[in-house]
């Protein structure tokens, strides 16, 4: 499935998202048609409310669609079971949190974070990758500090390391540098172009101008749908 | 190298898991709380049963002689001699020996097998021998003194009389005092015993003060027939003669004595417990076996009619009833108990359950991170057990020694089987199970929440379902069928047994009742989030909160008037059993204390409530037998019982009333049978031997009346019928203890010479012990759901905290007061437990004025059931939720003090 994604990347069709709510049924997407290229960052952007962290979810099969299908390597993840939307989850796909405390178990070191990412993708042996990955991000003097002890950039690098661990094909980050300061952001985005010249397709969605500016691609959500 | 998905609990958060709790208090609060709860709930049951089980043995015991419920063997014959032939032909018929030894060899076997006999009985005392022998003729040292006499031997005698003179060395008789004063006898004197011709010179050992004239001791009761025979009092019984044993027995066959009476009286253990005196109840056959087998020619008691007979020998224990009628009881209660345990252990899992999900809420970010990460439910609940399960077998623990403690404290009897704590702590192992389960199920249930169901679910269709109608339509069909299958607590040779419809039915009717209502509640409290834009602050902001988190305030609502409605309801049949029970024992007896034969004329003191009433037995209405008193009207109304629902006026109005007027008709109340309002009746003048007409004016109609039985009563003042003579029996009643009664009556020199009925002893106690236990335990059962609801509510308030803290910081800075803050958490949180209190005690109320007329154990014996208002329950709960929410809102704000305002704003912005 890897190499059915490196050679088409993610697509989605017609996805539509509802949420029932105490006022009635809001429509977060009406029928998004996107692509995101293999071995690319692909940036969604829009306004508050335009959809943005909906479709992120859905890509990141952390959510399901209500219609529509979303192709991962050629596989309508939309249609699987819950089983196999784990087990998407756990082998193709990364997602980081907005929050960088969110994407951290607060009890495990730097290493344990990536030790875990790599087991739960079930992976074995896997110091070499772990060292390779503090390396890159420039975290290596941090990797026996708890996330408490990181800087909010440091986190959010760590983060990213914990998805990427382990070789999925797709990492999803829900405005990865909200948190962060113009200094951290650009430290993260150079990171994140690292990862995706050792072939990871990416896709984040942010307002800043940083990570607009660095991506191989944009889509842009405004009320739900791309414009 | 790919791995299983079971490798994943392999890795550090499922390695670790057992340890990680401890980085959240709160929720390791929770779940020990939680853990507590279900031990002591499931715990409860088995211990409590034990306790009654034991309670029921102990009351039933301290109500009787010792030795009758322990072994006692009884056997008649002569110390000397030698056997008779028609004694051993008789022997011979009913298979015993034909020929014993006499004198102390003969008793020395008999008690040898007497002894080895107990032996074979686990928990029985040693044998306590007495012997007696017929009524003699005492002779004094003086010439033409005499008295009659009964010699008398038991074993420790000399340690259990007030000894009044003795003389130093001299072994012999001891003599009562009033007989020693009739013989003119002193110690050290000779007096003469003297039976059929032959008589025995015996030395006075000493001078004691008469049995009958000290207050009855444990020691001296199996003799009671001989110390206190009927009308001791105004007949004392022939003087006990006490001699040691070689006194009795040389005087005795001195004598030549043919019918001495042996008993040995083995008494059991005290405070065994059900199971222990099962044991030896169950050995008691043999032990009756052994001593026919052993006992120097005393027979089988298989021949206990022959007991005329010489040698036979009887053996009786009133234990194996006891054991029997004590199982009867705790079956009566275990039956009742038994569904309503485990529907209470069910709510204390649904705390457990609670607890699981506010572990999920604490740990909301590391389940989230997980479950993207591609980890399933199984993995979550496995991670949620791991956490949990030191800690909530802890508790569960902790739980069960806190359900042993307060058995102990507050149970029946804080005496409990060796095999109860076991079976308990099996029962909280098995709850344990259940509740890690549960956590298991309600981690992986919200985890997948997170990820596969997405936000902003609509709420189902079965919320929308009026559930509570097919609740009410169970409760209707239980109250009918208590309505149609007669009492249902049922009498004769068993004890009252609860119906477990009269539990169901106020379960399904206040769990129906209570959801309808908060159902009604809902839409009040949707329109909260609109109105009050007048109202102070704290009233306002409370409202909005109310109307925001409406469903978990209205489950709270339901929650604890759920438990409130319980626990007022059980205290409500509670106390009206035991009132009811109270006031038929007091209309039965008249007052507190009846005395019946006393000095006539006697001036009754004045600082005793009491009142002389005659019954009539011989009077006739139309022809057919009525019960008439006449009362003295000065003084019935404050020594009578009363009791309001007796009748419609008070007592000292209807006495009044019945003040005769001369040519006119005498005034009567009538009680239990519609009489007109005018009629005639008969009243048999004894010393006449005729019967004298009166006609008769009602004055009033009771439903009951003080004295009554079950036929027709009819009361009239005494003065109505002032210069007759009819047959009468003369009673009086007196408020108080009997001692009390007695000594007051006997500081005015009343010299009672009757019965002396107290209300207390009326009725056999023993047979409610079921009823009141069984409500009992539903009331702790109230109070533990009453802490369930009070720890979730709790766990709620600690839930939103996050919220709350933003909300308060935010108010904070729009100028919101501190005390406006507190007071409106105060409001939210006393509102939401004041509108369970209301519902709840209500619904109760209702409830228990449905059913209570169904607790009549004795149908027979007015009055009918009284509904009594459990006022200090009442206080006791409006205490508890007063401080409940004083203890919760004092900690949401103590919390909100401690917010970092400015960390609070950020993240809000």
């Amino acid at each position: 499935m890897p190499s059915d994604l490196a050679r088409t990347g993610v697509a989605c069709a017609g996805l539509v998202k509802e949420y029932a709510t105490a006022t009635g049924t809001v429509r977060a997407l009406k029928g998004v048609d996107a692509a995101f290229p293999a071995g690319q960052v692909t940036a969604v952007v829009g306004p508050s409310g335009s959809g943005k962290s909906s479709l992120l979810r859905i890509l990141a099969c952390v959510d399901r669609p209500t219609a529509g299908s979303v192709r991962i390597g050629g596989v309508d993840v939309a249609a699987l079971g819950a089983r196999g939307r784990r087990r998407v989850r756990r082998r193709l796909v990364g997602y980081v949190f907005q929050q960088p405390g969110d994407n951290l178990l607060p009890y495990l070191t730097a290493r344990g974070q990536l030790e875990l990412a790599a087991q739960l993708r079930g992976r074995e042996q896997v110091e070499e990758e772990v060292e390779r990955l503090l390396g890159a991000l420039g975290l290596e003097h941090r990797a026996g500090h708890r996330p408490e002890q990181l800087s909010g950039g440091e986190q959010q690098r760590l983060a990213f390391a914990a998805a990427v661990i382990g070789g999925p094909a797709l990492v999803v980050a829900d405005e990865p540098t909200a948190e962060l300061d113009s200094e951290a952001g650009e430290r993260l985005m150079r990171a994140v172009l690292g990862l995706r010249d050792q072939g990871t397709s990416l896709v984040l969605s942010s307002h800043d101008p940083v990570v607009t500016g660095a991506v191989d691609k944009v889509v842009r959500l405004h009320d739900g749908e791309v414009t | 190298m790919l791995r299983p998905p079971s490798s994943v609990l392999g890795t550090a958060p499922w390695r670790r898991a057992p340890l990680l709790l401890r980085r959240s208090p709160a929720v390791l609060l929770a779940v020990l709380a939680a853990g507590l709860i279900l031990g002591t709930a499931a715990a409860a049951t088995p211990l409590f049963l034990t306790s009654a089980a034991n309670a029921a043995l102990a009351r039933q015991t301290e109500e009787r002689c010792p030795p009758t419920y322990g072994f006692q063997v009884r056997s008649s014959g002569a110390l000397g001699g030698a056997v008779s032939a028609e004694e051993a032909e008789r022997a011979a018929g009913l298979g015993g020996a034909t020929a014993w030894p006499a004198g102390r060899e003969l008793l020395a076997t008999r008690e040898r097998a007497v002894r080895q006999a107990g032996e074979l009985v686990p928990n029985l005392g040693q044998p306590v021998l007495t012997m007696s022998g017929p009524l003699l003729q005492l002779g004094g040292p003086a010439p033409g003194t005499g008295s009659g006499g009964r010699l008398l031997y038991r074993d420790g005698f000399e340690g259990q009389i007030r000894k009044l003179a003795s003389a130093p060395g001299v072994t012999g008789v001891w003599l009562p005092s009033e007989a020693a004063a009739q013989l003119r006898a002193r110690p050290g004197d000779r007096v003469t015993l003297s039976l059929t011709g032959r008589s025995a010179p015996v030395r006075v050992a000493g001078i004691y003060q008469e049995l009958y004239r000290l207050p009855r001791t444990p020691y001296w009761c199996a003799q009671a027939e001989e110390i206190y025979p009927p009308g001791y009092a105004e007949d004392p019984p022939p003087p006990l003669v006490l001699a040691d044993r070689a006194t009795f027995i040389a005087a005795s066959q001195r004598l030549q004595e043919p019918r001495l009476e042996f008993s040995w009286d083995l008494e059991l253990a005290k405070g065994l417990t059900l199971a222990e005196a099962r044991r030896s109840a169950a050995a008691l056959p043999a032990a009756g076996e052994a001593v026919a087998a052993e006992g120097g020619g005393m027979i089988s008691p298989e021949a206990a009619a022959a007991f005329n007979s010489p040698g036979v020998v009887v053996t009786k224990s009133s234990l194996p009833f006891l054991v029997q009628r004590s199982e009867s009881i705790v079956a009566a209660v275990g039956g009742a108990i038994g569904p309503v345990a485990i529907a209470g252990t069910a709510v204390a899992l649904l705390l457990v359950a609670a607890a699981g999900s506010y572990w999920v809420d604490r740990r909301r970010i590391e389940v989230a991170l997980l479950a993207a990460k591609g980890v399933g439910p199984a993995a979550i609940a496995a991670k949620a057990i791991l956490e949990m399960l030191v800690w909530l077998a802890l508790g569960s623990v902790l739980g069960w020694l806190t359900a042993i403690g307060l058995v102990r404290l507050l149970g029946p009897s804080d005496l409990l089987d060796t095999s109860a704590t076991p079976a308990a702590l099996a029962r909280t192992v098995v709850a344990l199970l259940a509740g890690l389960a549960l956590l298991g199920l309600v981690a992986a249930l919200r985890s997948r929440g997170m990820t596969e169901r997405g936000i902003g679910v609509r709420p189902g269709v079965l919320g929308r379902v009026p559930w509570e109608l097919a609740v009410l339509a169970l409760a209707a069909l239980a109250y009918h069928r208590l309505a149609t299958q007669g009492p249902p607590v049922a009498t004769g040779t068993e004890p009252p047994r609860i119906d477990l419809l009269l539990l169901a039915f106020p379960m399904l009717f206040l769990a129906g009742t209570v959801g309808l209502a908060v159902r009604l509640l809902g839409l009040l409290v949707r329109r909260l989030g609109t109105a009050g834009s007048s109202w102070p602050h704290a009233l306002y902001l409370a409202a909005r909160r109310v109307a925001h988190g409406a469903r978990l305030a209205l489950l709270l609502v339901a929650a604890s008037a759920l438990s409130i409605g319980v626990m007022v309801y059980a205290a409500t049949l509670t106390l009206s059993v035991r009132t009811t029970l109270d006031a038929k024992a007091r209309t039965f007896v008249g007052s507190d204390v009846s005395v019946e034969g006393f000095t006539r004329g006697a001036v009754i003191p004045a600082d005793l409530d009491a009142t002389v009433v005659h019954r009539y037995e011989e009077v006739l209405v139309d022809g057919i037998p009525v019960m008439m008193l006449a009362i003295d009207s000065a003084t019935f109304a404050r020594a009578a019982f009363w009791d309001g629902s007796l009748a419609d006026r008070p007592l000292e109005r209807i006495v009044a009333d019945l003040a005769p007027t001369s040519g006119q008709p005498v005034p009567v109340v009538v009680v239990g049978r519609t009489l007109p309002d005018r009629f005639d009746f008969d009243l048999f003048l004894g010393t006449q031997g005729r019967s004298v007409r009166f006609p008769a004016q009602v004055a009033e109609r009771a439903r009951a009346f003080p004295g009554m039985r079950a036929n027709a009563l009819v009361v009239v003042d005494r003065r109505a019928l002032a210069g007759l003579d009819p047959a009468k029996e003369t009673l009086l009643w007196a408020r108080g203890e009997r001692d009390q009664v007695l000594a007051a009556l006997d500081r005015a020199d009343v010299r009672v010479v009757g019965v002396v009925t107290d209300a207390r002893d009326v009725l056999d106690v023993t047979s409610f012990l079921a009823t009141s236990w069984t409500f009992g335990f539903l009331q702790a059962l109230g109070v533990l759901t009453g802490l369930i609801c009070a720890g979730g509510l709790l766990l709620y308030l600690e839930t939103r905290q996050r919220g709350r803290r933003a909300a308060y910081a935010l108010s904070r800075r729009m100028g919101l007061s501190r005390a406006a803050h507190l007071g409106s958490l105060l409001a939210e949180v006393g509102g939401t437990l004041l509108g369970g209190f209301a519902i709840g005690v209500g619904l109760s109320f209702v409830a228990a004025r449905l059913v209570y007329l169904r607790l009549d154990a004795l149908p027979a014996v007015p009055p009918v059931p009284l509904l009594r208002t459990p006022v200090p329950a009442l206080a006791g709960t409006a205490a508890a939720v007063a401080a409940v929410t004083w203890l919760a809102a004092w900690m949401a704000q103590r919390s909100a003090d401690r917010t970092n305002l400015a960390e609070v704003v950020r993240l809000a912005e």
